[in-house]
């Protein structure tokens, strides 16, 4: 930080969403060649500061100055004329086409005006590849590289539009270690260019090795600005939650009892190599690992969702080869998915439709609904799950996060599973939601119910499992009992040998 | 090593050339071992005279399906143009060149319509170009009472039947169309947001382009395809029949989708000229075997389905060959 004039200035930020305060007067500041960390929960008010940043929301109070000039229109045009530039989680890449014509979308250079001067795009290309360290053919269609590679072409997309504060928003939550590597000496090059950039993470343990200040937010309020050298990872955990980890998961744990499910050998697709692990009855086993690790698809796996061998499957005491979704409700296993939006609902149609969906052939064996029946389940789950409204009419679609999860987990249990894969619990939904889903869990275990929780949030895993599982590489690197220490389980599931 | 780079140039042939491209040889090869007039000068001329027709339609309509649309209006936007243009020619005396330019007009129009349906009120492209189809053959029916518009002027004649440099002149101007087709989608800023329309749309808003204009020039450019085909049919037939471009549509949506546009995002000019040509030599083969009229259309219906068929698992295998490289 040679240079003492700020990149930029966010004073007093506010943003008020109808029954939210996303933003509660927040201070934000970036200097040019620093990597600023921010780090928070889901709902923390990380993106709305980002998307006012971008100028995608404009703020309702607040100040944004950059090098010390006052912004008083601030708008995407205006941002982005600043040097603010994004670099989203979901690319915004072509397929099909070439690096080139993707790092020039919408600024392609042109010959007499008209026509397209390919060998100058290339050139100028893979120069700007080159300068942030990156050799790839700038010929290759963007569906042939590795998705670090299609990272570098985002962020050489933003630095073509003479980007000088740039927003990594979890740019490592795909990557392998090896390309977290690359992607990391990419950001080293554009600190010595003397680009801010704004580096959004989940992954607390990167925070020390890239970043020069970490910002802590929670529930729309700034918690602390620290230089890294000051702060250990267990205070920005600290400052993060503002509760100890024991009192915000009210898991009460119990002595397990039989085994529900085992699998040994399970091997399914590219992701899923090896894996063993079994789940009791009262039990709730967490399922760690990185993003890509082959979580979701052991889950799936052992659904039958995808097509599978094992050395040995038993479940609920019986011994299967393989068996298929349909035959998996039968005996007793809930999937609950990761992405409700697209796995877990039928969006527009009404809460009660949702909510009887799996359960349909057990409450209706005759084939034929009644309609009173139908009611009296579903609305059975919505006060057992406090659904807020509880109007059964109404289509999915418009609830909130929380809620929406609520219905696809009342829908599971509506089927009376024993044994019940969660992937994702929590994601994206608010606090209140989120300790009302634990307590659920909690109820679930201790009712005899064997629960496998997938999670990537290190909190919910530690905090809510009685033994944990951290998958590596489609493998089962290791297994914990409850009260193992994060960073032991995060070097496993690096790949780090014990 | 030597393998590996073998089984490369293997998966990049299979890549680059649409696989369209390996049926029609068969094709020919096989109508002209059993038909010995299918591999004729006369019948090459005749099929390029008929086939430029079907060419110039599907060169538009790769358009607007790069952009992940459909285009099922071309067929009677065709006929429409066809029946404006004799309508002009016989009633008002019009110069011939005023009748083209007029039919081109009225194409872009309705394609620009279509445009507006589909990019600014945000109707599936199916249905509203589904509607311009009804609306142009509704038109094209009401013009003359349903019947022909015919006596038109002699010059006219030399459009559809004359040739230039021993070349019929309709190949001239599908070969027209190609060029200027190949050249906006490979060489122009134009292309790439076509491109960009279908692989992700997202991404050309965020670039701060305005991707709704682009939309709409793509079936703009359909419907300017349509009133080019309109001149050549309408010259060919010395007449103007209001429901001559009917069924049309499916045939060039089907002809894009065999060249290689099999999602948004993808196709190119020359992989639609070879989907046009497997239509037409298949058309024309049967024809030439002397196959009755039903049974055609049942062979044809066959075939076709295999070859998209085939052409979709050379495109999944293609696809695996690639993941294994990677890895």
């Amino acid at each position: 930080m040679n240079n003492p004039v700020p990149l930029l200035e966010m004073k007093n930020i506010c943003k008020t969403f109808p029954g939210v305060k996303a933003l509660d007067h927040v201070d934000f500041d970036l200097f040019p060649g620093e990597v600023h960390v921010l780090v928070g929960e889901n709902g923390a008010g990380k993106s709305t500061l980002m998307k006012v940043l971008a100028g995608a929301y404009p703020r309702d109070a607040g100040e944004i100055f950059v090098e010390q000039k006052a912004q008083p229109r601030w708008n995407p045009t205006v941002a982005r004329e600043n040097g603010v530039a994004m670099v989203y989680q979901e690319f915004t890449l072509l397929p099909f086409r070439n690096v080139a014509e993707n790092i020039f979308l919408g600024r392609e250079k042109k010959h007499a005006g008209l026509f397209l001067n390919k060998s100058l795009m290339h050139t100028q290309a893979s120069a700007l590849l080159k300068s942030i360290g990156v050799n790839v053919d700038t010929r290759c269609p963007l569906l042939e590289l590795g998705v670090a590679e299609q990272q570098m072409v985002e962020i050489a997309k933003a630095l073509a539009m003479d980007a000088r504060i740039l927003v990594l928003d979890e740019p490592t939550s795909a990557l392998s270690m090896r390309e977290i590597e690359q992607l990391f000496s990419t950001v080293r090059k554009l600190k010595e260019k003397g680009v801010g950039i704004i580096y959004i993470s989940h992954r607390l343990e990167e925070i020390k090795q890239i970043g020069d200040r970490v910002t802590v937010m929670r529930d729309g309020q700034l918690i602390g600005t620290r230089k890294i050298d000051e702060v250990s990872i267990d205070d920005v955990i600290r400052m993060m939650i503002g509760r100890e980890i024991e009192k915000l998961y009210p898991r009460h744990y119990c002595p397990p009892g039989e085994v529900a499910l085992s699998v040994k050998g399970l091997k399914s697709g590219k992701k899923v190599h090896n894996v063993n692990l079994e789940i009791r009855f009262g039990e709730i086993v967490g399922l760690s690992g990185l993003v890509g690790s082959g979580r979701t698809e052991t889950a799936r796996a052992i659904f039958g969702l995808d097509s599978m061998t094992a050395d040995d499957l038993e479940i609920l005491g019986k011994k299967y080869k393989h068996i298929d979704p349909s035959q998996a409700v039968d005996i007793g296993l809930g999937l609950i998915p990761e992405d409700r939006r697209r796995d877990g609902l039928f969006p527009i149609l009404s809460m009660e439709k949702n909510l009887v969906m799996v359960c349909l052939r057990k409450i209706f064996p005759s084939g034929i609904m009644k309609p009173a029946i139908e009611r009296s389940t579903a609305n059975e789950y919505v006060r057992k799950f406090n659904i807020q409204p509880p109007a059964l009419d109404r289509f999915v679609h418009y609830l909130s996060g929380g809620n929406q999860q609520k219905v696809v987990i009342g829908k599971w249990l509506a089927a009376k599973p024993r044994v019940i894969i969660i992937d994702e619990p929590t994601r994206g939904i608010d606090v209140g939601a989120k300790s009302e889903v634990h307590a659920f869990m909690d109820l679930l275990a201790n009712s005899g119910h064997a629960i496998l929780m997938i999670s990537s949030e290190m909190p919910e895993i530690l905090g809510m499992s009685d033994r944990i599982y951290v998958m590596h590489e489609g493998k089962v690197a290791g297994e914990f009992p409850r009260g193992t220490d994060s960073e032991e389980i995060l070097r496993r599931a690096m790949g780090v040998r014990a | 090593m030597k393998f590996t780079n073998r089984k490369k140039i293997f998966r990049l042939i299979l890549e680059k050339i649409p696989t369209v491209f390996w049926i029609l040889l068969l094709m020919v090869i096989y109508f002209s071992v059993s038909s010995s007039n299918f591999l004729t000068l006369g019948n090459a001329i005749n099929l390029s005279r008929q086939g430029a027709i079907l060419l110039t339609l599907c060169l538009g309509v790769v358009v607007v399906k790069i952009t992940g649309g459909m285009d099922l209006s071309n067929g009677a936007v065709m006929s429409l143009c066809g029946m404006i243009m004799a309508w002009a020619l016989v009633n008002l005396n019009v110069p011939v060149y005023l009748a083209i330019l007029i039919s081109i007009i009225m194409g872009i129009i309705l394609g620009t319509l279509n445009g507006f349906f589909v990019s600014i009120l945000g109707i599936p492209s199916f249905i509203a170009t589904l509607g311009t189809q009804g609306i142009a053959v509704g038109l094209s029916l009401g013009m003359n009472n349903g019947n022909v518009i015919a006596g038109l002027p002699k010059v006219f004649y030399e459009i559809g039947n004359g040739s230039i440099l021993g070349i019929p002149c309709p190949l001239w101007i599908s070969l027209l169309v190609f060029a200027l087709t190949n050249l906006i989608l490979t060489q122009t800023p134009l292309g790439v947001y076509i491109y960009a329309l279908g692989g992700n749309e997202e991404a050309l808003k965020l670039s701060g382009k305005p991707a709704w204009i682009y939309k709409i020039l793509a079936y703009s450019y359909s419907g300017l395809t349509a009133g080019i085909a309109a001149c050549i049919l309408t010259s060919r037939n010395m007449a103007a029949q209001p429901t001559v471009g009917s069924g049309m549509e499916f045939e060039a949506f089907a002809g894009v989708v065999l060249g290689g546009s099999f999602i948004a995002g993808k196709g190119t000019a020359i992989g639609a000229v070879l989907g046009a040509l497997f239509i037409l030599v298949l058309r024309n083969g049967l024809n030439l075997l002397g196959i009755p009229t039903y049974l055609q259309l049942a062979i044809f219906g066959t075939v076709l389905i295999n070859a998209i068929v085939l052409s979709t698992l050379v495109e999944r295998w293609v696809q695996k060959m690639r993941d294994e490289e990677r890895e």
